[in-house]
């Protein structure tokens, strides 16, 4: 087992690696170059174009420039932003650990409804509740999720006022916990939608495909209540492949994120990467890019190690 | 005496790529949900592309008298905030939509598939490259590397580069299931006795082995359309789509953000359309999968 594990963590190393190539091939194919920025400003001269071009070290071969990239970035120097001048660490460290947040709480609320809702809807199979809910769902998973966001902040901030409208904290509250929880709700809803829609549909299926297998009905046989039977034997089987769909699912949510953080304003990465694409900021691109994968890469890895950690029936040597 | 009365059985494996030929078409329509998916479907497209025969309007010529009007006689879903008139946005934008959606699907279908079962079939190193190069493309997100790409071709795409942006960085996840298909069909008698008979490769991958792979094909392009609809409506929701002028319910959300509390219609036509369309979609997909691959996870990731 033990051995997996590290063949599969050295195997994302290249893929990682592959990754910065990939990003800092995108970032040079800019149309005019890194020195873009500086191309429409009359004062500054070809020459003065060229001593910038040495000064940051732009006049060697491609291959050089991205080994020294690569050096500094593992070191953790990722650079400057050109937009506010500010290490491009400082930013990250900023904006990540809200994304984070936003994250976690999208999760909590997306397993939280889900888990109930796949739940019922199992118990109660082909009842009215669950054409409905089933119905819904395939709904919430269509609907274009700044369409629903708009609407949510329409409804609750604008016309009700229950809810903040944009923003991680307000100028006018102190930053405590339920100012936070306050902020939270709406992005992290919106942000969930499509995952409660779909993790309760595979819970569902999930739960009816383990309620058929012989050992649940030896469990009844033996005189277990109901509620033993599914809690103890049923559930714990059908959220085995369960697991692995929801640790697959959750990089996405770091995508998701971006269009999420623009309709509310949340200061967050996905807002910084599309604020630096808009500025021509790349660096920040650059930073927005490897950070993503990164995330995906290692939330892909940590699912399958833990999908072999969680069954029994799975042996790796 | 036996008789047979029924008719021959089409037994060519390119009965796959005609699915009315297959008894399982009776078995899909037994689906309600996808009856009505196929119903509510044929519907929309046919609305948009009879669009000059249901509006007199056009969508394009914007009339600055007239802008955010309620609805009215002459407009059934009032006017958007240039004056264009929202129904015919509506009907000539699904076109735009539905072209997006489905061409690159198309796109992502075809190269997805062919990567997948040729590497697939390929094995060895050759398959391993062609995986990693695979795995290299599904490690970024989505959204951020279509960003990114669309950011350094200027930021406002054609329809054509959109349609080519979408199916071309939308095919990984296919190419690994087409290829996990292969390998597990490459073990049969069938294709060792093909080989000993000297059927080249590309024969014995083509006629042989493809035509049973394609099940979770039709899934995934069924659910691809409606993913791709969903992508290219947030892309343009970001800023980074279609050119504002091109009528499609993506431009048309987006440019109905700053108006929803003064003409909430604006933003809930395009929004309950796409809804629809892509809730129609899903149930033909739903259908599909439930008659051809029921344990696949296929079509549950979506950008946005």
């Amino acid at each position: 087992m033990g051995r997996y594990v590290l063949q599969r963590i050295l195997e994302a190393i290249p893929l990682l690696l592959l990754v910065t190539v990939v990003t800092y091939f995108l970032m040079n194919i800019t149309p005019g170059g890194p020195l873009a920025v500086y191309l429409h400003n009359p004062k500054v001269t070809p020459a003065r174009l060229a001593i910038l071009a040495k000064q940051l070290g732009l006049d060697q071969p491609w291959y050089t420039r991205y080994f020294l990239w690569l050096w500094a970035l593992m070191r953790g120097n990722w650079g400057y932003s050109y937009f506010s001048g500010l290490p491009v660490m400082q930013l990250i460290g900023e904006r990540l650990p809200n994304t984070l947040i936003l994250m976690g709480a999208a999760f909590i609320i997306s397993f939280g409804c889900g888990l109930p809702l796949g739940i019922y809807v199992a118990r109660h199979q082909y009842s009215f509740q669950d054409h409905a809910l089933s119905f819904l769902s395939f709904f919430a998973w269509a609907m274009p999720s700044f369409f629903f966001g708009l609407i949510l902040q329409t409804v609750f901030a604008v016309k009700l006022g229950w809810l903040p409208a944009s923003g991680m904290w307000s100028v006018y509250h102190q930053h405590t916990l339920w100012q936070l929880l306050r902020h939270l709700i709406l992005p992290s809803v919106v942000l969930g939608l499509g995952s409660i829609a779909s993790w309760s549909r595979f819970i569902r299926a999930g739960i009816l495909e383990v309620i058929k297998e012989d050992f649940i009905r030896t469990a009844r046989a033996k005189g277990l209540t109901e509620r033993m039977v599914f809690v103890k034997h049923a559930l714990k089987n059908a959220l085995l492949p369960i697991i692995t769909i929801i640790g697959l699912d959750l990089p996405s949510f770091f995508g998701g994120a971006v269009i999420t953080e623009q309709i509310f304003s949340w200061p967050g990465m996905g807002r910084l990467f599309l604020d630096s694409l808009n500025e021509r900021d790349y660096p920040v691109q650059m930073a927005g890019l490897l950070i993503g994968a990164i995330l995906l890469i290692v939330g892909n890895l940590a699912a399958d190690l833990a999908y072999g950690f969680l069954d029994p029936r799975v042996h790796y040597d | 005496m036996i008789e047979f009365s029924q008719a021959p059985i089409d037994r060519s494996p390119w009965r796959f790529l005609m699915p009315w030929k297959i008894p399982f078409f009776v078995r899909l329509f037994r689906h309600r949900l996808a009856l009505v998916g196929t119903l509510v479907l044929t519907i929309m497209v046919l609305g948009s592309i009879c669009a000059p025969l249901l509006t007199k309007q056009n969508p394009e010529t914007p009339n600055l008298f007239l802008t955010l009007s309620p609805p009215g006689p002459n407009h059934p879903l009032g006017t958007d905030d240039l004056g264009r008139d929202v129904w015919a946005r509506l009907l000539y934008g699904g076109r735009i939509s539905f072209l997006v959606g489905f061409g690159a699907m198309v796109i992502a279908t075809t190269v997805g598939t062919l990567f997948g079962a040729i590497s697939g079939y390929l094995g060895g190193i050759g398959d391993r490259l062609m995986m990693r190069f695979v795995d290299l493309l599904l490690s970024f997100p989505a959204i951020f590397l279509l960003l990114v790409v669309l950011n350094l071709t200027g930021g406002r795409a054609s329809v054509l580069l959109m349609i080519s942006y979408l199916g071309l960085f939308g095919w990984g996840g296919l190419a690994r299931i087409v290829r996990a298909q292969v390998l597990s069909l490459k073990t049969l008698d069938l294709v060792s006795s093909a080989r000993v008979a000297g059927c080249k490769p590309a024969y014995i991958l083509f006629r042989h082995v493809l035509p049973s792979a394609l099940a979770p094909v039709w899934v995934s392009a069924a659910f691809g359309v409606g993913g791709n609809m969903l992508a290219e409506a947030a892309l343009d929701f970001l800023g980074f789509g279609l050119s504002p002028a091109i009528p499609s319910w993506g431009n048309m959300l987006s440019a109905a953000q700053d108006y929803i509390v003064t003409d909430p219609v604006m933003i809930l036509a395009p929004g309950f359309a796409i809804t629809i369309a892509v809730v129609a979609i899903n149930f033909i997909g739903d259908g599909l999968r439930d008659a051809l691959d029921p344990r696949s996870r296929i079509g549950m990731q979506r950008i946005g």
